[in-house]
């Protein structure tokens, strides 16, 4: 007898978000049509991107900014890593400049940044900027970053992976490499470099369930086009030679018709900047679209979301969904398509959902997208007149009072929802369902649902499901379809 | 604190199966490239289906036959359900399907050779010499996913069929999903709280899965054009979820005034798929609808594909839109009409090889046979020479001594050759069945087994362990590793068949 533990297994959370476009933690559903919104919904996006961290001034170190970078919050800061780079590289269609430095900025709300004068590297003889003490003979392209306080070493708090050209100006590039961090400006490589010998253009890297995963586009499966791959350690310095092959979008045809066929398919670029919502992953990549002659000065690249549950296999809920589309990014150079560049940081601040990207080809700086918090997507029942439900997947309450929130809109003077409680088989829990299922007809980011008296959920020995329901729930409910539900919250709220 | 159950859990098997085509248990691969294989490179094919259950003689009960239905091994017999229709009904398409859809049974000790035996069940034009079951006959019964669950405690419920139905004799109208239980799979009582669920659903799946019933079809409570893989459950098979979970879905996600004429047309799932258990990994067929541009269902041509799930919920193809049983050929189609081929739920090992059942729709619809290889329904294979390919599967807890590992291969021998290696959790090797002590094979065969040189199986350990197989220029005798194609490793014991 054996066990194989052939999927995601079961997370530990202080709180689980369902969201409206998880079908694995929202299977069961019925009359509901899934949405996603795009993140040029953000009042006065046709002004202009919201620029947040601007290139330096001609001839600095970050005269041009390609993001490939990280955003985290420790604490009540913001810290965000960027690569800087300066002049043009003809051998980089003009686009790249050269000399990738490892940059640093700050902010307390993620709007505002301020790059420090940090003190450390010294650039056309001053330390006057924010260049982080990262070896220089590296020329960095991206720069995926974790904080991982869970690291018994206070040197190993914060880590990165990265591909790179092996001198400066050089276009030969090494494997995957890693570096250590105390503080996420002084760093140290790996003396074991490279760790992965699979040059590998990444922006993601997580810790997920015990284990390192980066994730970005490579040549380890066979087809045409760039496909999004993950490989894996536990130690961040051992990691797999093989990838898994977590998401792809071109087919998988080949033959010599196709052998001069480069950068035309829908493809993926860089794989995806992972951020962990407790039991899910959202993940943001690059949505490559091929231009039919291979140049790529004309491919488009919008930012398009995937889920996972297991750091390893992805699915877009809307499949091609342009999740930030790069339209009207007015300051892509003239004749080139507009390409997004992805980064690693995704938060919640306040009422706000925050992401951070930039361009490719134009000025760089890093833009900021935003979402009302969590309504990244939303399900609306599509039959007038008729009862929507969903049921969300097993959770388990090991300790007594955890509390249920709706984010939903469209309730009110002409539409409800019913929440009950229903136990693994579906079986309704006393108390929480039927006659004493709660009713909501208060819309917000954050509803309370309150059966009754009770105002939080049982521990109990057996898993529980939520069901929701939108739909004629009374005489008084003649609109159900106004009614958008964005996500459901099990647990403790938490920023 | 909370645990949110958001995915498969472990599956506790006698044998696990790790299929090259199964991206969730071998998740990390390089090098290698996968393929599969249809049903229709079976030898002879070109002279015509393998046609295994025929059709009746004209009058007959099953003077057509309608497949999507069952087979199931129940010790060493195989049976079958299917469903056995008369005359022409005009109202379905030009009469491609006949009225009075009945169910019928057929049995077979090799699942090539089958029999109808007269059951002297039913009566039907004065006797009861036929092979009709014990089901009530005002039921026009369109499919025939049927299981047999010995756990259930009740005997008069070790069969098991979930059905949807017009709700009388010829008659056109639907009831929504109804569930029905037998003793012996010949002698049917209908649930009294029938139906007990509300849609109407076009279905060809069921299956117990870790304690909880499915079933698979495609519906109509998802938004979107076109048919789509859908699934309800039951922990007790008489309450269904109200909700279906969208399995599978081929169509684009459009709506709009432009597209509320267009029936057809898409490329959709058609009535689900049917699901067979491999242990850790269910295997999916599923009808592979291929809409005609003018919405004319005679044209719509129907493969059968392949897809696979570990949670019974949700489904991915391992190459979206393979032909994994081709609809190409079937002759027997009526002339004019597009071929299109109706699935049916039975896939098994039998000896040296793996059959499947299906039958064609505007045809004759006889019952006709698939088969490949045991277990070859696909393989992964080096794709650029010289280097190494390697995989390593998914984590998997041996609770018992000695399990043995065995893999399906082909291509291994004089030039060519595969090293098995055991590594745990984190992918560190463990002594003794890795490095200089990993496995080589060098023998090909539908189950070769895997010896390190001084182990014949595993350990039991308290640690998740995973198969870690490369084949490449493992050394200098090995000039011609892409010759190499690796089907299958298996982890545990032998099955009985």
């Amino acid at each position: 007898m054996l066990r194989v533990h052939g999927g995601p297994s079961e997370m530990q959370v202080q709180e689980a978000t369902f969201f409206a476009f998880d079908d694995v933690c929202i299977p069961f559903r019925t009359n509901f049509q899934l949405h996603l919104i795009h993140g040029k919904r953000t009042p006065g996006w046709r002004d202009g991107p919201t620029v947040v961290v601007p290139r330096g001034p001609p001839g600095s170190h970050d005269e041009g900014v390609h993001y490939y970078g990280s955003t985290i919050r420790v604490g009540d800061e913001f810290h965000m890593w960027y690569i800087g780079r300066v002049g043009r590289n003809p051998n980089w269609a003009n686009y790249e400049g050269f000399d990738g430095r490892l940059c640093y900025a700050n902010s307390r709300d993620g709007i505002h940044w301020t790059k420090p004068e940090l003190g450390l590297v010294e650039y056309q003889g001053s330390k006057a900027n924010n260049i982080v003490d990262f070896p220089r003979h590296i020329d960095m392209f991206m720069a995926p970053i974790i904080h991982d306080p869970e690291d018994s070493d206070p040197n190993r708090r914060f880590k990165i992976t990265f591909s790179h050209r092996t001198g400066p100006s050089n276009n030969r590039r090494g494997g995957l490499s890693v570096a250590y961090s105390p503080d996420g400006l002084h760093w140290t490589p790996s003396p074991d470099n490279p760790r992965g010998s699979v040059a590998f253009e990444h922006s993601g890297l997580i810790k997920w369930n015990g284990c390192y995963f980066a994730n970005g586009h490579s040549v380890g499966h066979p087809g045409p086009g760039r496909k999004m791959e993950t490989y894996a350690s536990y130690d961040f310095e051992h990691w797999t030679e093989g990838s898994a092959l977590s998401m792809t979008r071109s087919p998988r045809l080949e033959g010599p018709d196709l052998e001069d066929r480069q950068n035309i398919w829908e493809e993926i670029h860089l794989g995806a900047g992972l951020h962990s919502w407790g039991n899910v992953i959202l993940a943001i990549y690059g949505q490559w679209h091929g231009y039919p002659y291979g140049d790529r000065r004309y491919v488009t690249i919008d930012l398009g979301l995937a889920i996972s549950h297991d750091a390893i296999h992805f699915h877009e809920p809307i499949p091609d969904f342009r999740f930030i589309p790069s339209r009207e990014e007015r300051d892509t150079r003239l004749g080139a398509g507009p390409a997004l560049q992805q980064g690693q940081g995704m938060e919640n601040v306040g009422d706000k959902t925050l992401y951070w990207y930039s361009i490719w080809r134009g000025d760089g700086q890093v833009r900021l997208a935003q979402w009302e918090r969590d309504r990244l997507g939303y399900v609306q029942p599509y039959a007038a007149g008729t009862r929507a439900q969903l049921i969300t997947c097993p959770f388990s309450v090991p300790t007594a009072g955890s509390p249920v929130h709706l984010n939903v809109s469209g309730l009110g003077e002409f539409a409800a929802a019913r929440v009950e409680v229903v136990d693994h088989h579906f079986r309704p829990l006393p108390g929480f369902s039927g006659d004493d299922a709660a009713t909501l007809r208060e819309s917000g980011l954050s509803v309370p649902v309150r059966w009754g008296s009770r105002d939080a959920l049982p521990q109990t020995d057996t898993s529980l499901r939520l069901k929701v329901e939108v739909g004629p729930v009374s005489r008084e409910c003649p609109r159900p379809e106004d009614v958008k539900l964005y996500a459901a919250y099990v647990g403790s709220r938490s920023e | 604190m909370l645990r949110v159950q958001g995915g498969p859990s472990e599956m506790q098997v006698q044998e696990a199966t790790f299929f090259a085509f199964d991206d969730v248990c071998i998740p990390f691969r390089t090098n290698f490239q996968l393929h599969l294989i249809h049903g229709k490179r079976t030898p002879g094919w070109r002279d015509g289906p393998t046609v295994v259950v025929p059709s009746g003689e004209p009058g007959a009960h099953d003077e057509q036959v309608h497949y999507y239905g069952s087979t199931i091994r129940v010790g060493d017999e195989f049976r079958m359900w299917y469903v056995g229709r008369v005359g022409c009904n005009p109202t379905w398409v030009g009469g491609y399907q006949g009225y009075d859809g009945r169910l019928c049974y057929a049995v077979s000790r090799d699942g090539i050779h089958w029999t109808k035996p007269e059951l002297g069940l039913v009566e039907y034009r004065g006797s009861t010499a036929n092979n009709l079951v014990d089901f009530p006959q005002h039921i026009d019964l369109g499919w025939a996913p049927i299981i047999h669950d010995p756990e259930d405690p009740d005997p008069n419920r070790h069969f098991k069929i979930a059905f949807s139905h017009r709700t009388g004799p010829s008659g056109a109208r639907r009831g929504g999903l109804c569930v029905a239980y037998s003793p012996d799979g010949l002698h049917w009582t209908l649930s009294p709280n029938n139906p007990v669920g509300g849609v109407a659903f076009e279905h060809s799946g069921l299956i117990r899965w870790n304690g909880c019933y499915y079933v698979n079809g495609h519906s109509v409570g998802h938004p979107g054009p076109g048919r789509k893989m859908e699934t309800y459950a039951s922990y007790d098979f008489e309450r269904w979820t109200e909700g279906s979970a969208l399995g599978l879905t081929r169509t684009p996600r459009l709506e709009g005034p432009d597209l509320e004429d267009r029936q057809n047309i898409w490329e959709e799932i058609h009535m689900g798929a049917g699901t067979h258990s491999w242990g850790n990994v269910i295997l999916a067929v599923y009808g592979q609808w291929h809409g005609y541009p003018y919405s004319d269902r005679r044209y719509v041509p129907i493969d059968l594909g392949l897809a696979i799930s570990h949670d019974a919920l949700r489904y991915r193809e391992p190459i979206p839109g393979f032909r994994f049983i081709p609809a190409f050929e079937e002759r027997d189609t009526r002339l004019g009409a597009a071929p299109a081929l109706q699935q049916g739920q039975g896939m098994e090992n039998v000896g040296d090889k793996t059959l499947y059942w299906y039958s064609v729709w505007r045809g004759d619809g006889q019952v006709r046979l698939a088969q490949w290889e045991r277990d070859r329904l696909g393989y992964v294979q080096p794709y650029a020479a010289g280097t190494r390919a390697q995989f390593i599967t998914c984590p998997f807890r041996v609770e018992t001594d000695g399990l043995p590992v065995h893999v399906n291969v082909s291509g291994v021998g004089e030039f060519a050759s595969a090293r098995v290696e055991v590594v745990d959790l984190q992918f560190r090797p463990l002594p003794g069945y890795s490095g200089d002590d990993a496995a080589t094979l060098s023998e090909s065969g539908l189950r070769v087994p895997v010896r390190w040189p001084n182990h014949k199986s595993l350990p039991a350990t308290d640690a998740p362990l995973r198969l870690k197989v490369e084949v490449g220029p493992v050394s200098r005798d090995c000039p011609r590793p892409e010759d190499v194609k690796i089907y299958a490793a298996y982890v545990g014991s032998t099955p009985a068949h």
